[in-house]
């Protein structure tokens, strides 16, 4: 008989935050109480000016719900959805940590960096 | 308004179920949206849904765990049951074995580039509408001045050479002399030496040539010193001034041993009716094929503008090199992929009717997996890893029997057909065909394992759980039925080709060549320069046959400037006195022969008006003879005794003096041609062909051979061949023969392979309906009802393989069209052969499970 243990969100100390998943917090971050899929893909493709599909947002938001970086919550939809459910997201204290180690983790790194003069594409 | 159905049911299946709805919600909403504002909404849920594929994708890839199980449990299953692991790998083998040779050989002929330096800009530069597309020399040298739309020409003609070393035999060798320029237009560097110059090609410069590398390993041992060595051609020392490399070939014209500088004989230079040199160019890469052929056209019209009586109306096309190589070889390969086809065609059936008939011995151990949790997808894919194992091993084995298979078949081909190949030199599977064999092996692995996997992974779990003997299903039944008649007719489409293409052959064969052909034999001389003073040739040629003629066992000896069969030979055109052309006429054009005047006779040609040529046809008599082609044709309805012709390149005219039989020049696939025949007595021939006629032309060509080598020891005797040897070399035999091989070895794989499938379906049904035929048999059901109930699906499946079988043969006739001689490719005697035959298999196949059947105990089937 095999067990597949899945290893990872087990307590410990987590690893830092993915470029995409640190996106995908700030912009439910953003949205505030609005935060549901297809605002938050919106948000990442207006602000992050990068182009999502629905199945790598769902993919990405349902690890950091996992992580426990997200909590989620369905509700009613509208005729304007076809009558399918909206889930909603909100950040949990652990994403607010994480999304702050990221920071100070990127400005500890960048400070004093002098990039050498690099050409435009 | 909804998003595109399609795209939906694909985002469906992509998502995982919990977050389904909120995703399809979230679409639903911005496609509403993006629709409303005017955008291509379409377009845009389509793209959420493909690019959303690999994330759906990530999550249902089996791991690599379950894979590797599932390979185990495969090989598992292989020493389980050898028989049927050894019937599906060899299956797929046979398959994958033709299909690797076939797909080897058509990859080396039609794709595989030439080994010349960027080989899509060669073409082959044809003069004229005819077959030889020659040019003569002026043509030459206006094309190569006026033509803008070419980097380079060059020309080259072919012929032989005599090498002599000393202490060996004389020996000649294939030649092809090229003007400057040929070797750099094909872009080939020379392995030794350098290439011909401008001032190789003056008639008077030094002796040079140039050795292929064959040539130069076998007969000069690969000695990088013979650069600068002189060699004896023709009695005449010539410097070896190049080696060509190991890789060049020139399939155009097969395989020259020596390469000569192109000096034309002055005849050759002056005469603008002598069209006797090809041509090949490097088109210019900034030049289109549009703008080529006008480059083309106008140096026709510099040719017809300077020569107007040789060039009324010239034209100038060009073929690509490859197409000028292998157009004749095209309907073979054609009917060779199209067998192919077939025969996979046939091999898929048979190997998922064997895994159809594994599936209903293994439902219970689905049924318990099943049981045990194994989603449907899980057993799918343990099925489908089985089946692609068993198409890998047998792919693998068929990689092999293909390359051992080309190898044979290129073995099999007279090497003259090998020579005009390209890439036949060293046949064998390559990389690339080795990749593309195993992608149609798991291909049709894939394809035709997951039909039957679908199959037994659909079945209901109680249903197998139930106990006792499992019976193959009706739907099952069908299927394999279904299987069977399309073997069958496969089979039927590749007996009736093999049919047509054997029948084709047979009438090759059988064409009338020359009279009482098996006790000719052929042999040719060239005489070197030596004898270039008239008289001397003239007595060579009549001691020779003097001499030849008294041989024991001998009963004629004659000879001809070009043999019969041979394909080559001069043409003219024919003018007739007192009968001027009307404008816009073309004179015919007609074979010309110069014979001994004995040629005749010992030819048994007959004589059908006249008289032939006799001893006071010398001093300007100025007699010929025509054939009955010629006479039929120019002089229909007139005699022609007495007419006198003329043509271009004589002086005078010339009496027609006789008619005789028709003899075939050309090859057995052509129509004969119109022939006038012109005495060789008065002035002889330094390049002829000796015909003997013997009753042991075995010994006759070795006794020949040694008659002229005391009249000349350093004369070679080459081309030594009995009539039917030269038929059988032909190409009009060998394409056909070697295209009946194959379909040949092709369509009795899938007679047996039909037959193996129809024995299984019977098998099963009376294993099926043992108990069922026992009860019948307890009630009384006589021996003819219980064939009847076994048989009937098996005929059924039958009867309509072979209707489709006789369409499909009809249907492919065409592919078969140009290879078929002397019937019609739709002859329904063959075709109803064809069928016969496989009705006659089935029968036997059906025997051996109907005596089974017939042999069932009603106490031993119902009580078990």
């Amino acid at each position: 008989m095999f067990y597949f243990v899945d290893y990872t969100g087990m307590g410990g100390r987590q690893t830092y935050l993915g470029e995409f998943e640190q996106i995908v917090l700030l912009a439910v971050v953003h949205l505030k109480d609005d935060a549901y899929g297809a605002n938050i893909r919106r948000q990442i493709e207006d602000r992050g000016e990068r182009a999502v599909t629905i199945g790598a947002a769902y993919a990405t938001l349902d690890r950091l719900v996992d992580k426990g970086y997200l909590r989620a919550r369905d509700a009613e939809g509208g005729a304007e959805r076809g009558g399918q459910p909206r889930r909603y997201f909100e950040v949990t204290a652990s994403g607010v940590v994480a999304l702050e180690e990221a920071r100070a983790l990127q400005s500890r790194m960048w400070s004093g960096v002098q990039l050498p003069k690099g050409r435009k594409a | 308004m909804r998003g595109p159905r399609l795209a939906r049911w694909l985002i469906e299946w992509i998502l995982p179920f919990t977050d389904r709805a909120a995703a399809l919600g979230d679409l639903e909403e911005e496609f509403r949206r993006r629709r409303a504002a005017g955008e291509r909404a379409s377009l845009w849920y389509w793209r959420q849904a493909l690019g959303s594929l690999p994330h759906g994708l990530r999550g249902r890839l089996p791991r690599p765990g379950t894979l590797i199980a599932d390979v185990r449990f495969a090989l598992r299953l292989w020493r389980r049951h050898p028989a049927f692991a050894a019937a599906a790998i060899g299956t797929q083998a046979v398959g994958i074995a033709v299909t690797t040779a076939v797909l080897a050989v058509a990859y080396a002929v039609l794709i595989r580039p030439l080994s010349y330096a960027d080989p899509a800009q060669l073409v082959q530069v044809l003069e004229g509408t005819g077959r030889s597309g020659n040019l003569s020399f002026q043509d030459f040298i206006d094309a190569r001045r006026s033509g803008r739309g070419f980097e380079g020409i060059a020309g080259f003609s072919g012929g032989s050479r005599a090498l002599t070393v000393p202490g060996l035999a004389p020996d000649r060798l294939p030649m092809l002399a090229v003007t400057d320029g040929f070797f750099e237009v094909l872009g080939v560097p020379l392995a030794y030496g350098r290439t011909f110059t401008s001032s190789d090609m003056g008639r008077n410069a030094p002796p040079v040539v140039i050795l292929s590398n064959q040539t130069w390993r076998r007969r000069f041992a690969a000695d990088p010193a013979m650069v600068g060595r002189y060699i004896a051609l023709g009695g005449i020392p010539h410097e070896v001034v190049g080696v060509l490399p190991s890789s060049f070939a020139f399939p155009l014209r097969g395989q020259p041993e020596l390469w000569l500088p192109l000096r034309p004989t002055v005849q050759q230079e002056q005469r603008g009716y002598m069209h006797w040199m090809e041509a090949i160019a490097r088109r210019r890469t900034d030049v289109s094929v549009a703008q080529f052929q006008s480059d083309l056209d106008a140096i026709a019209a510099v040719i017809s503008t300077r020569d107007p009586a040789n060039h009324r109306d010239v034209r100038m096309r060009s073929l690509p090199l490859r197409e000028a190589m292998v157009r004749g070889v095209k309907p073979t390969i054609n009917a060779l992929v199209a067998g192919v086809v077939l025969v996979v065609l046939v091999t898929c059936c048979t190997t998922a009717a064997l895994l159809l008939s594994r599936s209903a011995p293994r439902r219970r151990e689905m049924s318990v997996r099943s049981a045990l949790g194994a989603s449907r997808g899980r057993l799918v894919l343990q099925l489908v890893v089985e089946s692609v194992m068993l198409s890998l091993a047998g792919g693998i084995v068929g990689i092999a029997g293909g390359d051992w298979l080309l190898r044979g078949f290129v073995a099999a081909m007279p090497a003259q057909q090998r020579a005009t190949l390209p890439h036949f030199d060293d046949p064998g599977v390559g990389v690339v065909i080795a990749l593309a064999a195993l992608s149609v092996s798991l291909a049709s692995g894939l394809l035709f394992g997951i039909v039957p996997a679908l199959r037994a992974a659909r079945m209901s779990q109680d249903e197998a759980l139930k106990g006792g003997r499992v019976a193959g299903s009706v739907a099952e039944h069908h299927l394999r039925s279904s299987l069977v008649a399309l073997q069958v007719a496969v089979a039927l489409i590749l007996l009736a080709g093999a049919g047509l293409l054997a029948s084709s052959v047979y009438r090759l064969l059988s064409v009338p060549t020359v009279p009482d052909p098996n006790r000719i034999v052929m042999m040719r001389l060239n005489l070197p320069p030596k004898y270039d003073a008239r008289g001397a040739v003239r007595q060579f040629n009549q001691q020779l046959v003097e001499r030849l003629s008294a041989m024991p066992g001998v009963t004629g000896a004659a000879l001809i400037n070009q043999a019969p069969l041979s394909g080559g030979g001069n043409n003219g055109d024919l003018h007739i006195a007192g009968r001027p052309l009307a404008s816009g006429d073309r004179p015919p054009i007609v074979a010309i022969r110069s014979v001994s005047n004995n040629y005749f006779a010992v030819m048994q040609v007959p004589v059908l008006r006249g008289r032939t040529f006799g001893v006071t046809d010398t001093g300007g008599t100025q007699a010929v003879a025509i054939n009955r082609v010629l006479a039929e044709s120019v002089f229909a309805g007139e005699d022609p005794i007495g007419k006198r012709i003329s043509f271009q390149f004589l002086p005078g005219t010339w009496e027609i003096v006789g008619v005789v039989g028709d003899e075939r020049f050309d090859d057995v696939d052509r129509p004969l041609l119109p022939v006038v025949y012109f005495t060789a007595e008065e002035n002889g021939m330094s390049s002829f062909t000796v015909i003997l006629r013997a009753d042991d032309s075995g010994a006759a060509a070795a006794a020949a051979r040694q008659v002229i080598a005391r009249l000349d020891p350093e004369l070679p005797v080459f081309g030594v061949r009995t009539v039917d040897q030269i038929t059988a070399e032909s190409s009009a035999v060998f394409l056909r023969r070697a295209t009946l091989w194959m379909i040949g070895v092709f369509a009795i794989a899938s007679v047996i392979l039909a037959a193996m499938g129809l024995y299984g379906v019977i098998a099963q049904s009376v294993a099926d309906r043992t108990r069922e035929i026992g009860v019948r048999v307890a009630l009384g059901a006589t021996h003819g009802r219980v064939v009847g109930l076994v048989l009937r699906g098996a005929l059924q499946a039958v009867a309509v393989g072979t209707v489709l079988g006789v369409a499909g043969a009809l249907a492919a006739s065409k592919w078969l069209s140009t290879l078929v001689f002397g019937v019609s490719p739709r002859d329904p005697l063959t075709i109803a052969a064809a069928a016969g035959f496989l009705g006659v298999v089935s029968l036997v196949a059906c025997g051996v499970p109907m005596r089974r059947a017939l042999q069932i105990n009603p106490a031993t089937a119902v009580r078990d």
